[in-house]
């Protein structure tokens, strides 16, 4: 553990990490009142707040992780265009004949 | 972190694989987009394995216990209403995506020379998942499904000889019983996951083997084609794509929940309107097509045998395009793109009467 | 103001985050599934039996009732009815009552309790769980015990 700083890389990590959780585990703690119609017809009585909270949180998240993820496409492409350490042996065509 | 994964690659060789999955090459063209459907099936038969186990948790595979305790599943257990619908969503869209990389794999014409292999392990797997559709639909015990599973069960039987055998072997016996939920469980618990592991395993390692296939036009036009490696690049794409569906199959879930119809009475007349789940309104439609007697033979035994002919054709179908490039592979494409539009004409005739 | 040396490089900064935000991902479909793996269960607060079930018992004489999902036992004695959580202390075995000895036994490890549930020999390390018993007319209302404070 060579790094500087590295108290300080811990805590902003532990940071990202524990907000979002500790919200959503406040959020949960209100009633989720869920009912359930049984018979012929197959419709159900709306659901509470809660649901519509967690169904947004999910997809901010998945958001979230696009997002990085396609800036983390934007890095590994560009190493492999310049032919980075990693990348060395890889052809970077396929002859098809 | 290096330090622990030098010693987990000591002691597994876990790096082989990784470094395999480093060499092997996504070709990028214009039908590229097609290569995600395949992982995103892998995703979603994932999604239904964990909440299957969760479900299994506190369902009872009983006559007189399946549907109480899927009423208990909806109301009594904290969630279990969501997990329950999670997985009838998940297994809807894993069904249609496979319908998806099927006819994708059959127009890119994906099963010639040497993945033969693959196409028939793909055809099996299609078949294994309509069965894990077809038997999970009894499993909530109600009304629609036990009508359903009568009707489904009862089709085999127009097929002269072996027929009868197939419909004693679904059911357990002559009639849906309460063995037949035994059965149906079994199928859909242990039998099937185990046939599906095993084919899925064989499938991908075939996959792995002979790398993407890369459709004739493509082929045609330039000798040399530009890839990016699997590990990181195209994964990363992929995880996409999969973080997208995880998102879509639970807003489905949260918004249309599953519901349950009245419970199923073995002994009580059958309700109006009974249909097949979507997946095989298709076959259901074209059955009813045909009349009650072609010839001397019953319209239904004619219409099994057509399909069941249908289906030979279909499964050898590497065997039967021999030119692929030439006329009669065009064709074969053609008459794909005609199932494809018959099939949903079918489906919405189908859903509507 | 300018630093000189940055604390992360643009790599780990975005590695960083991918992994947080991947931990978050998995922890927010984790939270339904634990909840669903993890059915609460609340023990009843009060119990109301038919006082005809429980009329002609034997003085020192016991019987069965069900209190949630463990077994209550009503045990008659000369002031009145008492009532225990037929459970022994020590792990979880069902005791019974036994009117010749007048004391309770648990069959895994030879646990005895005494007529007022207190732990007399063997490996119990606490009495029986006692209920508060109320005969109200026609019924029996059985409840959990509640400590009163001095104020």
């Amino acid at each position: 553990m060579k790094s500087k700083f590295i108290l300080v890389k811990i805590i902003l990590i532990i940071l990202i990490i524990s907000l979002p959780v500790f919200t959503l585990d406040s959020i949960s703690q209100s009633k989720n009142t869920k009912n359930y119609e049984i018979k012929p017809s197959p419709k159900n009585i709306r659901e509470s707040t809660a649901l519509y909270v967690y169904l947004l949180w999910i997809w901010l998240v998945i958001f979230v992780l696009i997002y990085i993820f396609i800036l983390k496409i934007k890095e590994v492409d560009r190493m492999y265009k310049m032919k980075f350490e990693s990348y060395k042996n890889r052809d970077r065509l396929i002859n098809t004949k | 972190m290096r330090k622990f994964k030098d010693w987990f690659y000591e002691r597994t060789g876990f790096d082989d694989f990784i470094n395999f999955l480093k060499k092997k090459n996504v070709p990028r063209h214009m039908y590229t987009f097609w290569y995600y459907w395949g992982g995103a099936i892998l995703v979603l038969f994932f999604i239904q394995i964990i909440t299957g186990i969760m479900l299994l948790l506190y369902y009872k595979p009983t006559v007189e216990a399946a549907h109480k305790s899927v009423v208990k599943i909806m109301n009594e257990v904290p969630l279990g209403w969501i997990i329950r619908s999670i997985h009838r969503w998940s297994a809807y869209l894993m069904i249609a995506f496979v319908f998806v990389h099927l006819f994708s794999t059959l127009i890119l014409k994906a099963y010639r020379k040497p993945r033969e292999i693959t196409w028939i392990t793909g055809c099996l797997l299609f078949i294994i998942t309509l069965a894990f559709g077809f038997t999970g639909y009894l499993l909530p015990w109600d009304e629609v499904s036990l009508a359903a599973t009568k009707v489904g069960t009862d089709i085999p039987r127009t097929i002269p000889i072996i027929g009868i055998w197939i419909t004693k072997l679904l059911r357990g016996g002559e009639d849906v019983t309460e063995e037949t939920l035994t059965r149906f469980f079994a199928f859909h618990v242990c039998v099937l996951p185990l046939l599906i592991f095993a084919i899925i395993g064989i499938h991908l390692i075939l996959v792995q083997k002979h790398g993407m296939s890369i459709p004739i036009s493509i082929e045609k036009k330039k000798n040399t084609i530009p890839h990016i490696p699997f590990y990181p690049n195209f994964l990363y794409r992929e995880i996409i794509f999969w973080l997208l569906i995880v998102g879509i199959v639970i807003t489905l879930a949260f918004l249309f929940p599953a519901s349950l119809g009245k419970e199923a009475d073995l002994m009580a007349p059958t309700p109006k309107g009974v249909k097949p789940e979507w997946y095989f309104l298709f076959l259901f439609q074209t059955l009813k097509l045909f009349p009650s007697k072609i010839l001397s033979i019953p319209g239904d035994t004619f219409a099994v045998l057509l399909i069941l002919i249908a289906g030979i054709i279909f499964f050898f179908l590497p065997f039967l395009d021999k030119k692929p490039a030439g006329k009669s592979g065009k064709l074969i494409t053609y008459f794909v793109y005609l199932l494809i539009i018959y099939m949903i004409v079918m489906t919405i005739w189908g859903y509507v009467s | 103001m300018k630093i000189k040396y940055s604390i992360l490089s643009r790599r780990k900064f975005l590695n960083s985050l991918l992994s947080g935000w991947i931990i978050t991902f998995f922890s927010t479909l984790l939270y339904p599934i634990i909840k669903f793996v993890f059915p609460p269960y609340q023990e009843p607060n009060e119990v109301i039996l038919p006082v005809a079930q429980f009329e002609d018992m034997a003085l020192f004489s016991a019987k069965n009732f069900s209190w949630g999902n463990k077994p209550g036992i009503l045990l008659k004695k000369e002031e009145g009815l008492l009532a225990f959580i037929a459970v022994c202390t020590h792990f979880d075995c069902n005791v019974t009552w036994l009117p010749k000895e007048k004391k309770f036994f648990c069959a895994c490890h030879n646990g005895w309790y005494d007529e007022n549930g207190i732990n007399i020999a063997g490996p119990p390390p606490a009495p029986l769980k006692k209920l508060v018993v109320e005969v109200k007319g026609e019924n029996i209302i059985i409840r959990k015990e509640v400590k009163l404070e001095k104020i």
